[in-house]
């Protein structure tokens, strides 16, 4: 009998362990290889939908709230006008978008990342020049109630 | 901290920053950047650590640019972080005397500090 008892005081100081390994898994910050990976995602979702010119797509990666800082041009805020915005950019023929990550960091509900992009410009003209873009790009992603990840704001140069 | 609260808080960042930049006090410029911020400057390297974005400051304010001015548009905050987006202008006057304007986008992320105040993280503009 004694030693039935030992081993169900070491079962259950085991099954605690678990469960208490268990819960600080779950409520634990994620790891910076996490959020990379996490945002890593995000860039290759990002940049396929732009290879596809689709504004629909493209569009619905960013918050309600979501704002566009264009280099050039005013301030873009909704998902409507979002989706205007890269319509009107793949009308003109830019294509190839491309985010390298260079950081990334998590605090609470949001994700910050900077990057940088490039995107090539090709003219409808058949025999138009292809033209590279580069520079910074900064994103802020806002966690939505379904655990996703959208953009609240998106900057470039 | 509220959303309200920081916005009261952007105003003062906003003024302090431009009255450091055009005051041409490069340090104190720098000194409102977190120790781990980076500047993503339009058409130029990404910029992390204390004293590159010293350099970069003094560098920037030496090509004679003045008048800088943020405006702010929106901010929000989540725990101790905390963007604004918003507008800059400024300007240079050249060796004829003309005067130039520049203006654009500008995005600011800052990080609370363990004495409570607000400092850069990362700083965007074009």
């Amino acid at each position: 009998m004694r030693i039935n008892k030992t081993l169900i005081v070491v079962i259950v100081l085991v099954l605690l362990g678990l469960v208490g390994a268990a819960v600080y898994k779950c409520t634990a910050k994620p790891t910076a290889e996490e959020v990379n990976a996490t945002v890593s995602q995000l860039n290759a979702a990002w940049d396929e939908a732009f290879a596809q010119a689709s504004a629909g797509t493209i569009s619905s990666y960013y918050d309600e709230q979501g704002s566009l800082l264009p280099a050039g041009a005013e301030q873009v805020t909704g998902t409507k006008a979002i989706a205007d915005f890269w319509s009107g950019l793949f009308a003109k023929g830019f294509t190839e978008h491309k985010i390298d990550i260079v950081e990334a960091g998590l605090v609470g509900n949001t994700i910050y990342q900077r990057a940088k992009w490039s995107a090539v410009l090709k003219s409808t003209e058949a025999d138009a020049e292809r033209k590279e873009f580069s520079g910074n790009l900064h994103l802020l992603y806002k966690k939505q109630p379904d655990g996703s990840w959208k953009i609240l704001t998106h900057t470039w140069n | 901290m509220t959303i309200a609260d920081f916005n009261t808080t952007a105003l003062s960042l906003n003024q302090a920053w431009d009255a450091a930049f055009n005051a041409k006090d490069h340090e104190l410029v720098a000194s409102y950047y977190d120790d781990a911020a980076t500047v993503l400057p339009a058409g130029a390297a990404q910029i992390t650590g204390k004293s590159a974005l010293v350099n970069f400051w003094k560098t920037s304010i030496a090509q004679g640019i003045i008048d800088h001015k943020l405006e702010l548009i929106e901010a929000g905050v989540d725990g101790n972080l905390a963007f604004q987006r918003g507008l800059w202008s400024a300007a240079v006057v050249d060796a004829e005397g003309q005067r130039q304007s520049f203006n654009g986008n500008v995005h600011l992320l800052y990080r609370q500090q363990a004495d409570g105040s607000w400092k850069l993280l990362t700083h965007i503009w074009n």
